[in-house]
């Protein structure tokens, strides 16, 4: 479980752990737009060390972006697979039916690689360096002009907010209930795939009785501290937009131009 | 202080819950003096936790009348009267709202709508107040009961209550924590001139409060000082509070032959030791 690295976060202070939240997200969408205009070698060597550079700025250990990559490996190799022996183009090396061996195959595959590996280092370098908290304030904010349309926005994000908030709190409970069911002799994790899934009934349902007290409990004591759906609040939490959030901006934009530049 | 109308008064409240037959309050009329601290004890299901949720108009009344902080408790009133009112809840988890320390304890300022300026002036004053300022940007799964409980002092210390009304809040903490946010508790009431309600187990709370209220099957039983209540005899007192866990589990052995146990009042790990050493002997 602890190698997993799709959504963890690591606490630092690096520039990039304390850019705005909402640049960050919004630039890491655009990047992964970018990336699919790259077309030739020099192209993506552009987008690779801009990568690179991102990745370094962070003082991260490099591991933590291999082990972002590893889960998506197979992944990976299947698209190349396929790359390689269904594209026909320029020498075609070896033949069998359907499938080919090209130069333009082995082309294309490198930088079907290529991109696969930036999109997922850059998306990696967002949750590594962006808490959960700030991913969600980002969104509600991102979200504001929802508002115009109805949107209830302020309670979406105090929902998300506590969602996040109380996930610690029931994946302890969810230890507590596993370990009562087992001292009441139910066994996890072995036997047959349905017998393992049987074994997840009893920790379910507790758990959501659980959630459910909680729930009840939450209103009370959120109702007597005066919140209301109906009256507007105000905001304690604000995100602060930087002279660093202009600059990697511009950073971005700098990069679009090169690539425009040196795509074929 | 005697010629100050009392912060508190109830008047014949009578509370029904749907599915119950028995009122869960019946008919209580009751004053609370100003700056009292006011102990209300009672067995589990007595209705002292609904009396304060009534208070708060969290459970609506089937019949009465109440006036807390000055204010009718009635629709227009409550949400001013959830202002000057403030409600510490027994579970310290489920009234951890903000993601942080700091936000849950904005979480009551933002709902009144308190420019942010000023917010940030309050929280850090409330988080002073109760000792936590160094834990301002912690998340609620890195504290303890007692911490998360005095954090919820804060949130209510923000708003400037005239009321603090601790619902079994110190039930869920270790002996430590208890301690340390009843003392708070009293530093703030020493500091801050506020009227303290405490529903309550501990003994040894009740017998420090300046008045004590028992509650059972959801009738004023008694109200007075501590010595008052307490000359009364052992049943009032079994009627509020139960008698602590060692003490039961010694009575029950000593009912079923189980004697050579110490007289002296002993806490759940002194009583598990003194089994061993029973039970190595037997």
């Amino acid at each position: 479980m602890n190698k997993l690295m799709i959504g963890r976060y690591l606490p630092g202070h690096s520039v990039v752990h304390q850019m705005d939240p909402r640049g960050k997200m919004v630039l890491t969408f655009y990047f992964i737009c970018i990336v699919f205009m790259a077309n030739n070698i020099w192209s993506y060597l552009v987008l690779g060390l801009f990568t690179l550079g991102a990745v370094l700025l962070t003082r991260l250990k490099l591991i933590y972006f291999w082990r972002g990559i590893q889960p998506a490996i197979i992944l990976i190799l299947f698209t190349l697979l396929i790359q390689v022996f269904f594209t026909r183009g320029g020498q075609i090396y070896w033949q069998w039916g359907p499938f080919a061996l090209s130069s333009a195959g082995v082309v294309n595959a490198w930088f079907i690689f290529f991109r696969l590996v930036i999109i997922i280092c850059m998306s990696t370098l967002l949750t590594l360096t962006t808490s959960p908290l700030d991913i969600s304030s980002a969104l509600s904010s991102l979200m504001t002009p929802l508002k115009w349309i109805r949107v209830p926005v302020d309670i979406i994000a105090l929902m998300l907010s506590i969602a996040l908030r109380f996930v610690p709190t029931l994946m302890d409970e969810t230890v507590r209930i596993m370990n009562a069911q087992r001292a009441r002799g139910v066994d996890f994790g072995s036997g047959s795939l349905l017998q393992q899934i049987k074994a997840i009934v009893p920790i379910l349902i507790p758990l959501f009785v659980s959630a459910m007290h909680h729930a009840e409990d939450l209103d009370d004591a959120m109702t007597a501290r005066g919140y209301r759906t109906d009256a507007p609040r105000t905001t304690y939490r604000i995100i602060q937009w930087h002279r660093r959030d202009t600059l990697s901006i511009i950073a971005f934009a700098a990069l679009t131009v090169v690539i425009f530049f040196v795509r074929a | 202080m005697a010629e100050e109308p009392p912060i508190i008064s109830i008047d014949h409240l009578t509370v029904r819950y749907a599915e119950q037959e028995q009122p869960a309050l019946d008919s209580i009329s009751l004053t609370i003096p100003a700056h009292s601290w006011t102990a209300i004890i009672g067995h589990n299901g007595s209705g002292k936790s609904t009396l304060i949720k009534a208070m708060d108009g969290l459970v609506t009344a089937d019949g009465g009348q109440m006036t807390v902080a000055g204010l009718a408790v009635t629709e227009q009133n409550i949400w001013q009267i959830r202002q000057r009112l403030g409600v510490v809840f027994q579970n310290p988890e489920n009234q951890f709202v903000g993601a942080t320390v700091a936000d849950d304890v904005a979480f009551g300022l933002e709902n009144a709508r308190v420019p942010r300026p000023e917010m940030l002036t309050r929280v850090d004053n409330a988080l002073a107040q109760v000792g936590m300022t160094d834990f301002a940007d912690r998340e609620p799964a890195h504290l303890s009961g007692g911490q998360k409980q005095r954090v919820a002092i804060a949130g209510i210390l923000a708003l400037a209550p005239a009321i603090i009304a601790l619902d079994e809040a110190t039930s869920m903490l270790d002996p430590q924590g208890r301690a340390s946010v009843l003392q708070t508790m009293r530093d703030l009431k020493a500091k801050e001139n506020l009227t303290i309600l405490s529903v309550t187990h501990d003994l040894e709370e009740a017998a420090a409060a300046d008045h004590v209220i028992v509650i059972d099957n959801g009738r004023l039983v008694a109200s007075g000082t501590p010595p008052e209540i307490f000359a009364e005899g052992p049943a009032l007192i079994d009627m509020g509070l139960s008698v602590p866990f060692t003490e039961q589990l010694k009575s029950d052995l000593a009912a079923g032959g189980i004697t050579g146990l110490p007289a002296d009042y002993l806490n759940e790990e002194e009583m598990a030791d003194q089994l061993w050493k029973l039970y190595s002997t037997m």
